[in-house]
């Protein structure tokens, strides 16, 4: 098929970091959607959506199997990426949980916050393959960057430095993530270079 | 030795994001097919083909799913559930899937689902995992309005639909049950073995779990039968198997290969190992995976022969150390892990983890009667294998009796 030659080509060209542009060149060449017959709802919100926390959670049905999804979603709409007293409450009322459940519940699983971060957090992969490939070197050019420990905030609220365990990214180990993006093969330059760019576009 | 690819053979030719591509590539062939059989020959067919879990612990999802559906007959709900929480370090197969061909593992989700009469699924794919689950909602909203989701699934009158949950970085919730109690919006705290999700599952119900590799493989083996699929592979694991390979190789990446394949194989087709350096060690399946020394480099890797060689294939994860490499470091970090994970629900694991990362950490500073601190840590590990609640508990004993075995020398 033309087509599919035609952007594996790209694929190959660009390689891997590009592979989401590659999607939508795909789909805009030959992948034409109808309207959705259903109401999509999406897992995950948007970090710059412009709705209150309780239009959020309304998004949800009202069930306790959705506690999880639910908190990501409030969690990720926060500038400063965590979960604020407020919210805790709103969906304990939503769901009629009690308070201190929700709160177990946030406070048991490591991705949630009840501390405000960074607009921007920062998850460096200490897991084996990273290990063994000097995520320690990584470590040490962040603290110099930023100027902070692992679990600080910068003082401008920029960035929030925190370890993660295996981000399934180890063919190209060391890696990281800075919010939902993932950044690969990460030596001092490219590690520098990703901070500047952020702290540019703010 | 070439791959062979079953599973990923769209990977780079389709874009996920697109499910005419899929659909022209073969994609949901599979699970017309299977609407047109009756349920038990579904789980006939698998129970023939031979396949076994790909989610570490090589159970036969034939026999899983006629349990499943065996099970509480007068119950009024039975699920599926993806296990999409991809954890294990090393490991990344599951991704590949998931950001490259997310059709497949749906529609293997749907055949699944379509074998066990379950008409409720959910799909517990891991929070950090952003790509892999923008790609499964997109496949998702495709699927069902094409009508392989929904009701009266392609006018076969089953009806099937799955939602998304997402994990929150917890690796304990990668084991089924626990998994189980997360997805209902609890904390990820391990429910006593059994009841089996088979018999006591989600919400009390029958409850199918299956791994994203796993499922991946229903779509082929119902298109083509099981007779085909037991020509690849081994006469106890058929079929392929998709391995992460990373550290000092050439080339790491994501290879799927015929079950029993070596060790060496896998490194000579990841470019062998990285600036020429000699092989050390390998570590299988991840942190709860074992360590290997050259001498297993020509042993085939099936889910058998590993075990009675006191290795583990576990989830296809391959980590490759380098003459020079620290063996103990890497040890370190696997338990290290283990005690970051560990929920602390009980006591010997709570307080093992930690006592084996200090001593852990004597031993990487090379201590002096390393020896006898290693066999302590394996005492030690094994006391905690005895008396855990649950699998993560008796997990740390995995690398440190292989470490022990391999490299207490090296000390
Ligand atoms: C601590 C722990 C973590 C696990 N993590 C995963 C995982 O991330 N993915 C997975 O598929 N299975 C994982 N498992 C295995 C599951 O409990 C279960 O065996 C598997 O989902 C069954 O699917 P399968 O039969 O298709 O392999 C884990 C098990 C344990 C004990
Ligand atoms: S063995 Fe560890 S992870 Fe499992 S219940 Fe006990 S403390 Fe929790
Ligand atoms: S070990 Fe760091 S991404 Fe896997």
């Amino acid at each position: 098929m033309l087509e599919s030659g035609y952007f594996l080509n790209i694929y190959l060209y660009f390689g891997r970091h590009f592979s989401g542009l590659l999607d939508m060149a795909g789909a805009q060449q030959h992948c034409l959607r109808g309207a959705s017959k259903h109401q999509d709802q999406k897992v995950l919100t948007d970090k710059h959506i412009h709705m209150s926390t309780e239009e959020i959670i309304k998004q949800f049905e009202p069930a306790q199997h959705n506690l999880l999804n639910i908190l990501h979603a409030v969690q990720n709409s926060h500038p400063q990426n965590y979960l604020t007293e407020q919210a805790l409450e709103e969906t304990a009322r939503y769901l009629k949980l009690t308070k201190s459940s929700v709160y177990g519940v946030a406070r048991y699983y490591t991705m949630f916050s009840l501390k405000p971060r960074g607009r921007h957090l920062i998850r460096l992969c200490v897991s084996p393959v990273c290990e063994l490939l000097k995520a320690n070197d990584i470590l040490a050019i962040l603290q110099k960057h930023l100027g902070i420990g692992v679990g600080e905030t910068t003082s401008d609220g920029l960035f929030t430095l925190e370890f993660s365990e295996c981000l399934g990214q180890c063919q190209e180990a060391p890696s990281m993530m800075i919010n939902d993006q993932v950044y690969n093969g990460l030596d001092e330059e490219e590690t520098g270079r990703v901070l500047e760019e952020i702290r540019k576009k703010k | 030795m070439e791959e062979k690819k079953i599973l990923l053979k769209n990977v780079g030719v389709i874009d996920p994001g697109c499910i005419d591509d899929a659909i022209r590539a073969g994609g949901y062939e599979g699970l017309k097919k299977a609407l047109k059989m009756a349920p038990a020959q579904v789980i006939d067919e698998l129970e023939r083909s031979g396949l076994r879990g790909r989610g570490g612990a090589g159970f036969p999802t034939g026999m899983k799913q006629k349990f499943t559906s065996d099970s509480c007959l007068k119950c009024p709900q039975r699920y599926v559930v993806v296990n999409a929480d991809e954890g294990e370090p090393g490991t990344f197969k599951d991704r590949v899937i998931m950001e490259k061909d997310p059709h497949l593992y749906l529609e293997g989700t749907i055949i699944a689902a379509f074998a066990i009469q379950a008409t409720k699924g959910y799909i517990y794919i891991r929070g950090e995992y952003h790509e892999s689950i923008r790609k499964t909602e997109q496949a998702i909203r495709d699927a069902r309005n094409k009508g392989f989701l929904g009701k009266n699934i392609l006018g076969s009158g089953f009806d099937f639909d799955v939602e998304i949950k997402l994990g929150a970085g917890s690796y304990l919730c990668g084991e089924e049950l626990t998994m189980l109690e997360s997805l209902e919006g609890k904390r990820g705290h391990p429910r006593i073995k059994p009841p089996f999700p088979a018999e006591k599952g989600a919400f009390g119900m029958p409850t199918l779990v299956n791994n994203v590799e796993t499922l991946a493989n229903l779509p082929r083996i119902i298109e083509h039968g099981s007779e085909w699929y037991r020509t690849i592979g081994t006469e106890r694991s058929p079929g392929t198997k998709i391995f992460t390979i990373s550290g000092q190789v050439a080339k790491p990446g994501y290879y799927e290969l015929p079950m029993g394949v070596t060790l060496q194989e896998l490194i000579d087709l990841a470019g062998g190992m990285r600036n020429g350096r000699a092989f050390k060690a390998a570590l299988l399946g991840g942190a709860a995976g074992t360590f290997v020394d050259a001498s297993m480099l020509n042993e085939r890797m099936t889910y058998d022969n590993l075990r009675e060689k006191g290795a583990t294939l576990g989830s296809g994860a391959v980590i490759v150390l380098a003459e020079g490499d620290n063996v103990s470091d890497i040890l370190y970090n696997c338990l290290r892990f283990f005690k970051h994970e560990s929920c602390g629900k009980c006591v010997p694991c709570r307080v093992g983890t930690a006592q084996l990362v200090n001593k852990a950490g004597q031993l990487r500073n090379g201590h002096s009667g390393n020896t006898t601190l290693l066999q302590q840590m394996v005492r030690e590990a094994e006391i905690m294998a005895g008396t855990s609640l649950c699998p993560l508990g008796q997990s740390p004993i995995l690398p440190l009796e292989s470490f022990s075995r391999y490299f207490k020398e090296l000390q």
